[in-house]
């Protein structure tokens, strides 16, 4: 340390990133939390209804889209808020826009489930506010971008998994409008392949794997020597996705045994690049971690069921796209969502409550971690974790005891989730209040 | 080191990053001291350029700083360069977080 400084100019705050009002990514967040304890709730109700003469597609169809667009997507979009000042160095634009386009997603999600689940068929009415909110989130990431001072590694990941995002919400709308008219697509499966892979892939995945870089190596305090694995990744990731989707829709999927190797490689450079994240870590594995480490664990199992699926070692059975689906959806982004958010959350009702008080070494601010119980975090990955697998076995196995005691896992888990989360938050509630920004002034 | 300078230090010392559970001198945020009859000047970087706890980390600082100021002017300065990276860590950090 040198202990001499050259005149320059003091720090003005104007210079620093500020982050959004706490309302914004935290409605997000708890919504989040919301549909994923009702994904878990309806699932472990529901088991029967995947198998056989019971199997009720427009139920499934409603079930995924809460775990798809109320539990990932929302999180996500609260995650891309927060994060904005952190990834493009400038705040998230049109908060008021977002606001309102928070309130129509969630309006048009209920109307999408309440439709699909009541047996209905003009589920592409409420699918067409879903679509218009989408429409104005990327909107104001698409701006938010434009005005980034530079657009990091993390930020080309985003902007190439938002892309995939409006496919996706188009592709959605246009086949909810098409289910029962069947005049757009020849090809159902095909455009539902394109569909599926456009979102788990294009939207979850690369947003996870960018954001992972960035966050896993911040919380783990790693330095990354190499990005090469990580490039091979992404550029494997969006030949393969880009083959997968044009071929879902247009040429009768001739060729998805590529596609899915194209993938597979993408996940195998993907995992090479955590591994070197993860020995060069300076903090022990907590449990933020040790999500990360199971999302990398179900993100490999689902790697390896869509390449059988993809080369025929799997029959195209519906309880084996379920497997397929569930390892995507419970397997991989679920425990990497919990895994960072179990970091974002007392982060932001921290900076909220105590960023703001003039600071005293007499009563210094506590920590993060004393916002949230560590021993509610551990039990949560104890009970996910299973859930996991027993899902997975389950469908495979087209066992309906098995999914069911993986479903009860699974719904311990989102209770123990929601658990921690209103802890944290009753902090919010004791010291601060909901709403005005979270920066020092 | 002169006393004058140890006061400095330990008002940073109690300045603790509250994700890390570390201060930002064994963080290695601490780029720079110089200490005038008229001036405390501190160089200090955060540990990425868009760190939302840069502001509140920066005033905390200040505060520390001027607890232990008197009469004296407390200037930060932001300083880019080098960039952060764990590397900054002091061998004290690294152990506190290995054991952590
Ligand atoms: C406006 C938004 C969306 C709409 C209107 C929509 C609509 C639909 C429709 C109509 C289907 C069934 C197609 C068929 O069976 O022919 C479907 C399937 C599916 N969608 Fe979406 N979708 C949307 C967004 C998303 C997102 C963001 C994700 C993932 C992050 C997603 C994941 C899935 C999955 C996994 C399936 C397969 C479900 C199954 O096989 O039961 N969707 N979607």
């Amino acid at each position: 340390m040198s202990m001499t400084a050259a005149p320059a100019p003091p720090i003005s705050a104007a210079g620093l990133a500020k982050s959004p009002p706490i309302d914004l990514p935290m409605r997000h967040f708890v919504s989040a939390a919301v549909a994923f304890w009702i994904f878990a709730a309806a699932l472990a109700g529901g088991t029967g209804r995947f198998f056989g003469f019971d199997f009720q597609a427009k139920w499934v169809l409603g079930l995924v889209h809460i775990m798809t667009l109320g539990w990932i997507t929302m999180t996500m979009f609260g995650a891309i808020i927060q994060l904005s000042a952190v990834l493009w160095e400038t705040p998230v634009a049109w908060p008021g826009a977002v606001r309102g386009a928070w309130w129509a997603f969630t309006l048009g999600l209920i109307g999408f489930v309440a439709e699909l689940w009541s047996g209905g068929s003009r589920y592409w009415i409420p699918a067409a506010l879903l679509f218009g909110a989408v429409v104005v989130y990327l909107a104001c990431f698409v701006r938010t971008m434009a005005a980034a001072p530079r657009l990091d590694w993390t930020a080309r990941h985003l902007a190439v998994s938002v892309s995939c995002l409006a496919a996706v919400v188009t592709l959605g709308f246009l086949m909810a409008w098409d289910r029962d008219r069947g005049v757009l697509f020849r090809d159902t499966t095909g455009a539902l392949i394109a569909h599926v892979h456009l979102a788990l892939v294009g939207w979850v995945t690369l947003t996870v794997v960018g954001v992972s870089y960035r966050l896993v190596s911040m919380f783990a305090l790693s330095h990354i020597e190499s990005k090469t694995p990580g490039r091979l990744a992404l550029a494997l990731a969006c030949a393969g996705l880009g083959g997968l989707a044009l071929d879902g829709l247009f040429f009768g999927r001739r060729l998805m045994p590529l596609w899915a190797g194209l993938l597979a490689g993408a996940y195998l450079s993907y995992a090479w690049q955590m591994r070197a994240i993860f020995s060069a870590r300076h903090r022990r594995i907590d449990p933020a971690l040790a999500y990360t480490l199971l999302a990398l664990v179900g993100g490999a199992l689902w790697t390896v069921l869509g390449v059988l699926l993809a080369c025929g070692m799997l029959p195209e059975e519906s309880h084996v796209f379920a497997a397929y689906i569930y390892a995507c959806l419970i397997g991989w982004a679920t425990p990497f969502i919990l895994g960072q958010i179990h970091k974002i959350v007392p982060f932001l009702v921290w900076l909220h409550i105590f960023g703001r008080r003039p600071w005293s070494a007499e009563k210094p601010p506590p920590k993060m971690t004393d916002l949230a119980s560590e021993r509610l975090a551990w039990a949560e990955f104890f009970a996910v974790a299973p859930a996991v697998l027993l899902g997975v076995a389950g469908f495979l196995a087209e066992s309906r005891l098995v999914l069911e005691a993986g479903s009860l896992f699974l719904l311990a888990g989102a209770t123990l989730y929601v658990s921690n989360t209103a802890f944290t938050l009753s902090f919010l509630v004791r010291e601060g209040g909901w709403t005005g920004t979270s920066s020092r002034s | 080191m002169d006393r004058d300078k140890l006061a400095v230090l330990t008002a940073l010392r109690a300045v603790v990053d509250p994700e890390v559970g570390l201060d930002i001198v064994n963080m290695g945020l601490l780029y720079g001291l110089e200490l005038t009859p008229a001036r405390i000047t501190a160089r200090l970087t955060l540990t990425s350029r868009g760190c939302p706890l840069g502001e509140t980390i920066l005033g905390m600082a200040q505060d520390a700083l001027e607890g232990v100021a008197g009469e004296r002017e407390v200037r930060l300065v932001l300083s880019w360069d080098p960039p952060w990276s764990p590397r900054m860590l002091s061998e004290a950090g690294r152990r506190y977080l290995d054991g952590y």
